[in-house]
């Protein structure tokens, strides 16, 4: 419905307000998500736990991975299903087919077929044809369902699932309808298959060519080898030390202090040199992935730049009481402010943390004796000792307090270095970031600190047996 | 679950009553905050901004008028701060260009013709579109919204003006609106 605007009386705003107020939009549902992991800061766990997860998943996969992933076989048509077997014997362990004994018979019905290494993708065709030029019964299966039959039946074979054989790796799809691979088969099939009257033989080939491969110990010393269970064993041993610096953010709980305050202009305070050292070692997940697992001491401080009264002085912290989500006041004496007072001096709140770090590493480039890492890391800590100044409720003073710091916590840290190896050792250098995840001290108090480290790496890498 | 409920959740800090409050409002600001806002996007983010304040502050909610208006006021100042820390006052378009501009994106649901309406309102410059809209549709007075937007009384009431003058041309343009037959003599 049209309307005629008057400029007399206020019809215009209204009609206009009455539009605006029917107006809605939905937002995206990623709105709520954020908004959500903004007043709930804490609840950060299941992002953590998720990762710890998936690290877990990376190092059971790594141990877990034999190479030789064992799975039922496929429903799936079971002269297919023998064809790929076979195939896929073959193909990973490159066997030579030196017999093939036809059981119903007990004959050795292949003993003359060329002893060819045969490779992957021609393996299967090229047994085969050679039994069909020595030994027709052999194919007997093949041209049983005709010819096309056939070529229908072997092109199926790269739409088949892999087929894992408990002796047998993964399988990759076989590709066999390129037209070489075509051609070969309609003119080899044409000219050599010819009466074929036994259907026994496919099992029996099947079963005597995947024997020979087991049994034979001279041809499977080699595909032993080359496929022996993998595990994540440790492969290198890694002491190191990264002198660091620290410092750390602070996050002011709103509901402490009334008036809006900004936290950086009534501190003073300045990284200061702490260390951390360790022994890791490290197994390899993939060729350029290694992961990596140890114990490590850190030295964390940083200083607060203050002011000694030369007497104790009455001050408070503020605590979060949980029932009623108010913060009370606790009465406390200090000697130190943090703005004015007779004395500057430097306090510093520093600790010591025993931590198991675990990280995955990865190479990005090697370059002769040179390799250069990229590496993140998770270090779940436990507090060894601390030594704390709080701020007081009005932001002015110091208060020395270990009662309220958090005795576990969790950091996560990256890092980038080079490695150069010699003489069985690998010598490394680099930066490295970390950061402590949760706050300081418990969450009756406050005042939300985080600590965060710069550091330079340095360790030495050790090859074991 | 009741309004008090939820509120009473909220002030808990319970997750599932916060979604609830969310879930309530947010359709009707985030049309708010489209209004005052130069995209989507944007609007998005000032509807975010303005719920976590919601959230931290709720304790302060003492039961002396609605809720829903109280949420509303929380969203038009965060709307207002949200343009004036982006500077996006200075964007200007000619009114001749207005007709060329086509309606947004889809994800409107409002009806057709409210949808046309807002669209029309978000073609008016940003100065005149956050003016017209504190005063026309939130009902704050020239002078609040001089204090709101840095501007003298006046100045809030001749953006006003022809922020006014310049929807209705616009109205008129993509016949909304027939043209006023009554010569204006009193102003807002």
């Amino acid at each position: 419905m049209k309307i005629k605007p008057s400029y007399n009386d206020n019809s215009f705003e209204k009609w206009l307000k009455h539009h605006a107020d029917d107006f809605v939009l939905y937002p995206k549902k990623k709105i709520w998500y954020s908004i959500y992991n903004n007043i709930h800061p804490a609840r950060k766990w299941p992002s953590i736990g998720t990762s710890i997860i998936l690290l877990a998943c990376l190092f059971w996969l790594g141990t877990t991975n034999t190479g030789n992933v064992k799975k039922a076989t496929h429903s799936i048509p079971s002269e297919t299903n023998q064809m790929s077997s076979k195939f896929l014997a073959d193909k990973k362990f490159e066997i030579k087919v030196l017999r093939i004994q036809n059981k119903a018979t007990g004959k050795e019905e292949g003993k003359n077929i060329k002893t060819n290494t045969f490779k992957a993708k021609s393996f299967l065709l090229k047994s085969y044809l050679t039994a069909a030029i020595k030994q027709p019964d052999i194919i007997t299966f093949i041209e049983k369902t005709s010819h096309s039959d056939f070529i229908d039946q072997m092109q199926n074979v790269k739409t088949v699932p892999p087929i894992i054989n408990q002796d047998m790796v993964e399988i990759e799809p076989i590709h066999l309808n390129d037209s070489t691979t075509s051609h070969l088969i309609e003119n080899n099939l044409k000219r050599e298959l010819k009466d074929i009257t036994s259907a026994s033989i496919k099992n029996d080939l099947t079963i005597e060519i995947k024997k020979e491969a087991i049994a034979n110990p001279e041809e499977n010393k080699s595909v032993s080898k080359k496929h022996s269970k993998k595990t994540l064993r440790p492969k290198q041993i890694q002491f190191y030390f990264t002198p660091n610096v620290s410092y750390r953010t602070l996050r002011l709980n709103e509901k402490m202090m009334n008036e809006s305050v900004v936290l950086k202009n009534m501190i003073n305070q300045s990284p200061s040199a702490g260390i951390e050292m360790g022994l890791m070692t490290k197994a390899s997940i993939f060729k350029n992935l290694n992961a990596t697992g140890g114990v490590q001491l850190d030295f964390n401080r940083y200083a607060l730049i203050a002011y000694d009264n030369g007497h104790p002085f009455a001050t408070s912290i503020s605590l979060l009481e949980p029932n009623n989500n108010q913060f009370y006041k606790v009465f406390k004496s200090t000697d130190y402010s943090s703005l004015t007072g007779n004395k500057r001096i430097h306090l510093h709140n520093q600790n010591l943390q025993f931590s198991l770090p675990i990280a995955l590493e990865y190479r990005l480039l090697k370059q002769r004796n040179f390799s250069w890492h990229i590496s993140s890391s998770i270090q779940p800590t436990i507090l060894l000792y601390s030594q704390q100044y709080l701020l007081s409720s009005d932001l002015r003073n110091y208060v020395k307090d270990n009662s309220l710091v958090n005795r576990f916590n969790l950091s996560a840290g990256i890092e980038t270095f080079v490695s150069y190896e010699k003489n069985g050792y690998a010598w490394q250098i680099g930066p490295q970031f970390k950061k402590q995840l949760f706050t300081t001290n418990t969450k009756l108090y406050g005042i939300e600190e985080k600590i965060f480290n710069l550091g330079i790496k340095i360790g030495v890498c050790k090859k074991i047996n | 679950m009741t309004e008090d409920l939820i509120l009473s959740g909220c002030r808990e800090n319970n997750p599932s009553a916060q979604d609830l409050l969310y879930a309530q409002f947010s359709p009707r600001m985030l049309g708010v905050c489209y209004r005052y806002a130069r995209s989507q996007e944007d609007a998005e983010d000032m509807l975010q901004e303005a719920f976590i304040k919601v959230f931290k502050h709720i304790n302060q909610y003492r039961n002396d008028g609605s809720l829903e208006g109280w949420i509303r006021r929380i969203v038009v100042h965060t709307c207002i701060n949200f343009l004036k820390k982006n500077k996006k006052f200075a964007d200007t378009i000619d009114i001749t260009e207005a007709k060329e501009l086509t309606i947004g994106p889809s994800s409107i649901t409002s009806n057709l013709h409210t949808k046309e309406i807002i669209e029309c309102i978000r073609l008016l410059p940003l100065g005149y579109r956050t003016v017209l809209n504190l005063y026309a549709i939130e009902g704050y007075s020239h002078k609040e919204i001089g204090i709101m937007l840095d501007i003298g009384e006046s100045s809030s009431r001749s953006q006003y003006l022809r922020g006014k003058n310049m929807l209705e041309k616009i109205l008129i343009q993509r016949d909304i609106i027939e043209k006023p037959s009554v010569q204006k003599t009193s102003l807002a």
